[in-house]
């Protein structure tokens, strides 16, 4: 897989700890300008992943890249990071540790000022030991940490955690933003919502291995709809025949709920005229079916 | 590099402030014991002290009694042992292993700074606060001989006990930042470092206690920590040092290659 501006590349990557599973032969790339979504249930191997980009864990089998380097050489000043399950030092000030960090990225905390006030932090906030902030606080402080330097690449590990809704809408218009400048965004999340809203393309990891890496509208596209059928009577619903590829979900009384690929709708639909139909109510499907669907697949042995 | 340091010093000088204090209150209260003692009343009691006991005190029990002899036992005494050896493997152990539990680490690892770079900050941080520590002693030597008036103290012999102590609790602490550096947790960490102290020290008790287990001093850190000896001699060698700065720069030294190496899942 490869892409034309590629900023973040894994190829074959494979990484064991121990006889433990971690990821298996993941191969993604990641463009300039692209927020990416990295989708699965815990213990899929997204962190690992992330660990692997950050050069944190040794891939066992494959490589990583990012801007073309390895991790051992990747100019770090370039990204962005918000762990997963963040933690600060403590004993630090807010602002102590956002001066200590930006000391450390050695680039100037140019957007600081900025981020404080969107995220609705003042100097007295940051005069206080991190001990006492409440875990929105601490989140902000983590978004603050990994953009203040404004770097060209974000690595973002559940980002949004602890965040009141108004700071998720704050974040996710940032990111936007940061898409719109050209950079990028690695996104690794478990909110389906949240993937579904801000992302390009996502990519589906399952029990270690890349179930699937496409467009966000791609994905949705291929999701099975959800069709509710209210017949004229319960006689009619009985002797209703399901085309090739529907499945039935649930039949009680007069009605039906169907899955059906867009495909197979006007073949559906088709074969619902031959009966006295009172109702037919077609649901948009969301990445979250679609997610489903890949991991139901999965469960039957794909 | 610099900022690293500089947060790890800024973290250390609370536990340094408290280990100092607690150090010159017990340098003063043996001052003030000294003072107390009856020499002559004592001296029978100590000759009767079973061997196990007089191992404790030194080559020269009797020298306690001496001003020169109880200050010089502040340095070796089993308290100042455990307080000295605690400082070592508490910065040592939460430096690295502690910020791998805590997964702060994260923050620092993400950043443009290479992982020895980081080891190295908190090997110069726990060298700086033990030297520090020592120093804090051997000024306190000279502040209650010369508030209390205990007569002539060769300060220069007991540059010589600080300068053995600190290479041996580097060491202990070498030990300890190697253990941290492995390891995922500071509590193993911590443990693993009080573990090699606790073994170098018996080793040497059991040499000290019977000339069949002599051959155990050698192979201690301890094995030339006799500061009642050095004192009366008039200073130490530099053999003396050999071992345990070997050991503390070898244990730091994989430490630096041991933690640039390994994977940390946070």
């Amino acid at each position: 897989m490869t892409h034309p501006e590629a900023v973040i590349e894994t190829e074959h990557l494979t990484k064991y700890y121990g006889p433990r599973r971690g990821v298996e032969d993941v191969t993604l790339a990641v463009g300039r300008g692209e927020i990416f979504g990295f989708l699965g249930p815990n213990g899929a191997g997204k962190t690992t992943t992330i660990r692997c980009l950050l050069g944190f864990v040794r891939p066992s089998r494959g490589s990583v890249r990012v801007f073309g380097m390895p991790p051992g050489a990747i100019d770090r000043s370039r990204i962005g990071v918000i762990p997963g399950e963040l933690t600060l030092f403590e004993r630090m000030t807010g602002g102590g540790l956002l001066d200590y960090l930006g000391r450390l990225s050695g680039r100037p905390a140019v957007r600081r000022g900025e981020l404080l006030e969107r995220f609705a932090l003042e100097a007295r906030d940051l005069a206080r030991p991190v001990r006492h902030y409440s875990r929105g606080m601490k989140q902000k402080l983590g978004i603050l940490q990994a953009l203040q330097h404004d770097p060209d690449v974000l690595i973002l590990d559940e980002p949004t955690e602890g965040l009141d809704p108004l700071m998720q809408q704050e974040f996710y218009a940032l990111l936007g933003e940061a898409r719109s400048r050209g950079r990028t965004v690695f996104l690794s999340s478990h909110l389906l919502w949240e993937v579904e809203r801000i992302c390009d393309r996502v990519g589906i990891i399952r029990a270690g291995r890349l179930a699937a890496v496409e467009q966000v509208e791609d994905l949705r596209g291929r999701a099975l709809r959800r069709i509710e059928v209210e017949f004229a009577d319960e006689a009619g619903r009985a002797a209703f025949e399901l085309p090739p590829g529907v499945v039935l979900e649930r039949a009680e009384g007069r009605r039906a709920t169907v899955r059906a690929p867009a495909t197979e709708i006007e073949a559906l639909l088709r074969t619902l005229l031959s009966h006295r139909v009172r109702d037919v109510v077609i649901e948009r499907p969301s990445l979250e079916e679609a997610f489903l669907d890949y991991y139901r697949e999965g469960a039957g042995g794909r | 590099m610099a900022a690293e340091l500089a947060r790890r010093l800024r973290f250390a000088a609370r536990a340094f402030a408290f280990y100092a204090l607690v150090a010159l209150l017990f340098q003063y209260l043996l001052v003030l014991v000294f003072q107390t003692l009856d020499v002559d009343a004592f001296t029978p009691l100590l000759d009767a002290l079973p061997p196990g006991l007089r191992a404790l005190m030194g080559s020269d029990p009797a020298a306690l009694f001496t001003s020169r002899g109880s200050l010089a036992v502040v340095f070796a005494h089993p308290v100042m042992v455990v307080l000295h050896s605690a400082f070592a493997i508490a910065i040592a152990s939460g430096a690295l292993a502690g910020e791998i539990e805590t997964r702060s680490i994260a923050l620092v690892l993400t950043r443009p700074i290479r992982r020895w770079e980081v080891a190295a900050a908190a090997g110069l941080v726990l060298a700086a606060g033990n030297a520090a520590l020592m120093a804090f002693l051997w000024t306190g030597t000279a502040l209650w001989s010369a508030v209390y008036r205990l007569g002539s103290v060769d300060l220069a012999a007991f540059g010589w006990v600080a300068a053995i102590g600190l290479s041996i609790f580097w060491a202990i602490g070498g030990v300890a930042l190697l253990a941290s550096a492995a390891t995922s947790e500071a509590g193993r960490a911590a443990g693993l470092g009080a573990a090699f102290a606790l073994a170098a020290y018996i080793a040497n008790y059991l040499a000290d206690l019977n000339p069949a287990w002599g051959w155990l001093g050698r192979y201690s850190i301890f094995g030339a920590w006799d500061p009642q000896a050095i004192v009366r001699q008039g200073g130490g060698s530099v053999g003396d040092l050999l071992l345990p700065l070997g050991v503390a720069m070898v244990s730091a030294a994989l430490a630096l290659v041991v933690f640039s190496r390994r994977d940390i899942a946070v």
